[in-house]
C-alpha cells in the first residue's frame, strides 16, 4: 500500500508539479506574482470536486470510456493553452497559466481522489496510505522545486530559450497522453511497438516516471504515438523560433 | 509532405470499429479471474473487466502499455494489441501483491 501510494503520486502528481514549476520559472522572469497559481489551484480544486462527484456516471459515458475521454479532452486543452502561453505575453500568459493549472489539478487530482477515497475507510491501509502519500508528494515536490531553481539559475541566462524548450517537451507529453487514451479506447489504431527500450529505461523505474513527466517518454511507443509526439513537439518549437525571430527584428529595427 | 503524412496516418489509424474478440475478466477479492489469458498474435482484443469488489482497482500493465481504473461494482473495457507472441504481465495498481495476471499471446511459434 505504501509503495503503491508513492508510485501513484510519481505518476499523477509529478507531471503536474513539473509543469507548474516550468510555468513558474518562466513567469518569474517577468513577474513575481503568484496570483495565477492561487487562482489555478482554487479553480482546479473546484473542478476536482465537481468531477469527483460525478465520477461514476462519467465513467459510464462512451461505452465505459467516459473518464478517458474527459482526460483526453483535458490534455488537448492544456496543450492548446500551452501553445497560447508560448505565443502570448504577460497578462494573457497569466490567464492561460490559470487555465492550465486548473485543468491539470482537476484531471490528475481526480485520479488521486479515486485512489485515496477507495482505501480511506480501510483502517488497515490508513497508516501506509498516509506515509505513502507524504513520501510520494515529498519526492514529487522536491523534483519540481529542483527543476524550478535549475530553470532560474544564472547558467540558463546564456540559453534564454531553454525554459520554453523544456515547456515544449512537457506540452508534447499532453498530446502523447491523449493519443494513449484514444488508442486504449480503440478510437485510434495502434501498431505493434516501434521500438522497446525497457531494458535501458523501464517505464516503471523512477527515472522512467521522471522522463515521462518531463517528456512523455514511453519505452515501447506505437508509430502513431511517435508521429503525434513529433508534431506536438515541433509546433511549439516552431512558435518559439518564430517569436524569437520577430523579437530580434523588433530589437534591431 | 508533413500534411500528407498526417492525413495518411489518420486514415490508417481511425479504427474501422470492426468486431474484436472479447475476453471477460473479473476482479474479486483483489484477484483477477482468470489470471491467465490467451490471445492470438497480431490481433486486437477487447478485455471486458468487471470489478465485484467494494474498492476501485486499476488495471495496469507496463508490458501492454495500458492502465484503466475499474470502479467498484462496474465494468470497463480496454483494447489491447496487436501483439507479438510472448507473455505480457498485468497487475492491479491498487493491490499489486494480489491482483496479478498475464496475457499469453499465441503465435505460430508457441501455439499448442
Amino acid at each position: 500500500m505504501l509503495i503503491n501510494a508513492v508510485i501513484l503520486f510519481l505518476r499523477d502528481a509529478l507531471p503536474v508539479l513539473v509543469l507548474i514549476s516550468i510555468l513558474a520559472a518562466i513567469i518569474y522572469r517577468h513577474s513575481d506574482s503568484t496570483l495565477w497559481l492561487t487562482k489555478g489551484l482554487a479553480l482546479g480544486l473546484l473542478g476536482l470536486i465537481i468531477q469527483a462527484s460525478f465520477i461514476n456516471p462519467i465513467s459510464d459515458w462512451f461505452d465505459g470510456f467516459g473518464f478517458e475521454m474527459i482526460t483526453t479532452l483535458s490534455h488537448l486543452l492544456v496543450y492548446c493553452a500551452l501553445l497560447g502561453f508560448i505565443l502570448c505575453r504577460n497578462e494573457n500568459r497569466m490567464k492561460l497559466a490559470v487555465v492550465i493549472v486548473a485543468l491539470l489539478i482537476t484531471t490528475s487530482g481526480t485520479n488521486v481522489y479515486i485512489y485515496l477515497n477507495g482505501f480511506w475507510s480501510d483502517p488497515h491501509a490508513l497508516d501506509a496510505l498516509l506515509v505513502g502519500t507524504a513520501l510520494g508528494l515529498g519526492i514529487s515536490l522536491s523534483l519540481a522545486v529542483l527543476l524550478y531553481y535549475a530553470l532560474r539559475s544564472e547558467l540558463i541566462d546564456s540559453v534564454p530559450q531553454l525554459p520554453m524548450i523544456v515547456l515544449s517537451l512537457a506540452a508534447a507529453r499532453q498530446v502523447t497522453e491523449a493519443v494513449y487514451f484514444l488508442i486504449q479506447a480503440d478510437w485510434l489504431q495502434a501498431s505493434t511497438p516501434l521500438w522497446n527500450t525497457s531494458a535501458i529505461l523501464s517505464d516503471s523505474s523512477e527515472f522512467g516516471h521522471l522522463f515521462n513527466a518531463l517528456t512523455g517518454y514511453e519505452a515501447s511507443p506505437s508509430t502513431i504515438q511517435v508521429v503525434f509526439h513529433l508534431i506536438a513537439l515541433g509546433s511549439p518549437l516552431l512558435l518559439i523560433y518564430k517569436t524569437r525571430h520577430v523579437n530580434l527584428k523588433e530589437v534591431t529595427s | 509532405m508533413l500534411k500528407r503524412l498526417v492525413i495518411v496516418t489518420l486514415l490508417l489509424s481511425l479504427s474501422a470499429w470492426a468486431e474484436r474478440p472479447v475476453i471477460e475478466i473479473e476482479i474479486r477479492n483483489h484477484l483477477f479471474f482468470p489470471a491467465e489469458i490467451e490471445v492470438p498474435s497480431n490481433t486486437k482484443v477487447k478485455l471486458k473487466i468487471t470489478n465485484y469488489d467494494n474498492t476501485p482497482e486499476e488495471f495496469d500493465s507496463f508490458d501492454l502499455n495500458r492502465e484503466k481504473v475499474i470502479f467498484p461494482k462496474r465494468s470497463a473495457t480496454i483494447f489491447i494489441g496487436p501483439l507479438s507472441p510472448g507473455h505480457y504481465y498485468f497487475f492491479g495498481e491498487y493491490n499489486p501483491n494480489s491482483a496479478q495476471g498475464v496475457v499469453i499471446v499465441k503465435g505460430a511459434d508457441n501455439a499448442d
